[in-house]
């Protein structure tokens, strides 16, 4: 098994293991709550895993597996490498992203300071989500969009955005040899360790763990890219978004988004769009990863 | 003559003694010194790297700490949690032997705290454990040095004893 996998399975404990061993492939999420039953999702549906370890629907589930507060705790402990001091400020930004890119969300209770986070106590449940890579997933990006401007990818949770920003880095700077500096927040299209990338990136230039504006700043300045990829934006990202206008770089990012409605009711991706740095709009489709479902101008878009 | 050889035996007997307990603590002086400069390492890497407690413990390369570090390393990587890896690594690993049990309990306790806490609080964790091992290297310097005089001391005695009986 991938070593980042077995890292993550390996804490819930043998009957676990063994089971998870056999759908490993199919995995996209694992949901624990404190004393619920564990709900594994495979191919998008929820599953319960049993004492005798098989996996059933939650309705034919006869004797879940229920995580204590304990084991929980004990578990997450794990995740985090027993070392929390390594992920406290991402913990207490929600999140952790653990070897392989995986990333696990955290919900407990905010012990605040001067109004901002300071630790979270009383871990309630964390969700873990299993990072693939699809290399070539990105060959109808290409056929389809015109990548000589800023590109914004617009989708929900779950729909490849990040993937496929993966698959369009290791295109570009590996494949057409262009210059790409991946801006990577929160370690999840890199998953870098050690200086070394889990996915393969090409010859991309990666800045991973800086918030957004310091490293699009420090790129531009001292990488000089030809493209930078970014993902997750947000309203606060516009003037860094601006920058990369001002200064000849395209930009492919993404945001959360379904649909144009959608889009144009959400400020924050209109702030992003009347910089005039995305030309062209992609939607992913709800239901097959990383498939695009529509592109459009965003001029077009603006004009209707 | 037997009472010569007796009493020549008595003398080397207690040189010896006296010997192998200063070696003994000298060891234990070193291998204290060793755990306060791993402190030192710790709380230089969180505070600049802020690697995993495996990364911390597996790139350790003091010999005299070593053995201890990298079966801890190797228990954390076999999933094995911190409290169960640090337990496991003090029972086994022949260095600890070295300590009393005073010391080795507080050590242990000391090993598994680390980790647990946020950035702060580790940091402040490393902080009491070197002053805590400062407290131990004292009283090892003291123990040697009472037990130093005290062997000095009783080999003398039996030297004297053997120069008055030989005249």
């Amino acid at each position: 098994m991938d070593k980042t996998l077995e890292n993550i399975f390996r804490p819930f404990g043998d009957v676990f293991y063994n089971a998870l061993d056999k759908v490993k492939e199919d995995i996209s999420e694992i949901r624990v709550r404190c004393e619920k039953p564990v709900v594994i999702y495979i191919c998008g549906k929820p599953y319960f895993l049993e004492r005798t370890g098989n996996i059933s629907l939650p309705k034919k589930a006869l004797d879940p597996i229920i995580i204590t507060y304990r084991e929980m705790k004990n578990i997450f402990s794990a995740l985090c490498e027993f070392s929390f001091y390594k992920y406290q400020n991402n913990i207490n930004n929600g999140f952790i992203t653990v070897k392989g890119g995986h990333r696990i969300g955290v919900c407990g209770t905010a012990n605040l300071s001067d109004s901002s986070v300071r630790s979270v106590s009383d871990i309630t449940s964390f969700n873990i989500r299993i990072a693939r890579e699809y290399i070539g997933c990105s060959e109808s990006f290409f056929e389809k969009v015109d990548i000589r401007s800023g590109v914004l990818i617009c989708g929900i949770p779950s729909s490849g955005k990040t993937t496929l920003l993966r698959d369009i880095a290791r295109k570009l700077s590996g494949v057409d040899l262009k210059k790409v500096s991946v801006i990577d927040e929160r370690c999840e299209i890199t998953s870098s360790f050690g200086g070394i990338t889990a996915f393969d990136l090409g010859l991309s230039d990666i800045y991973c763990g800086f918030p957004k504006e310091k490293a699009i700043f420090q790129a531009i300045r001292t990488m000089s890219p030809e493209v930078i990829i970014c993902d997750e934006l947000t309203g606060n990202d516009a003037e860094s978004v601006l920058m990369t206008l001002n200064y000849a770089v395209r930009l492919i990012a993404s945001v959360h988004c379904d649909s144009v409605e959608n889009a144009l009711r959400n400020s924050s991706i209109v702030r992003l769009l009347s910089t005039g740095a995305f030309r062209k709009i992609v939607f992913l489709e709800k239901d097959i990863p990383c498939k695009i479902a529509n592109v459009y101008d965003s001029e077009e878009i603006f004009h209707d | 003559m037997i009472k010569i050889t007796g009493l020549i035996l008595i003398f080397l007997a207690s040189v010896m003694t006296g010997l192998f307990l200063s070696g003994k603590l000298n060891e234990k002086i070193k291998f204290l010194m060793s755990i306060k400069t791993l402190f030192y390492y710790f709380k230089r890497e969180i505070s600049y790297q802020a690697p995993s407690l495996k990364e911390l413990f597996s790139e350790n390369s003091d010999c005299l700490t070593v053995e201890l570090t990298k079966m801890i390393a190797e228990k954390l990587d076999s999933g094995m949690s911190m409290e169960d890896s640090v337990n496991f690594s003090f029972e086994n690993a022949e260095c600890v032997k070295l300590l009393g049990r005073d010391e080795e309990r507080d050590l242990r306790r000391i090993f598994s705290e680390i980790g647990k806490g946020d950035f702060e609080s580790q940091i402040s964790i490393l902080e009491n454990a070197v002053e805590k091992t400062d407290i131990f290297i004292d009283n090892a310097i003291e123990e040697k040095n009472k037990k130093s005089k005290v062997c000095l001391a009783s080999s003398i005695y039996a030297g004297l004893a053997a120069v008055i009986i030989f005249i």
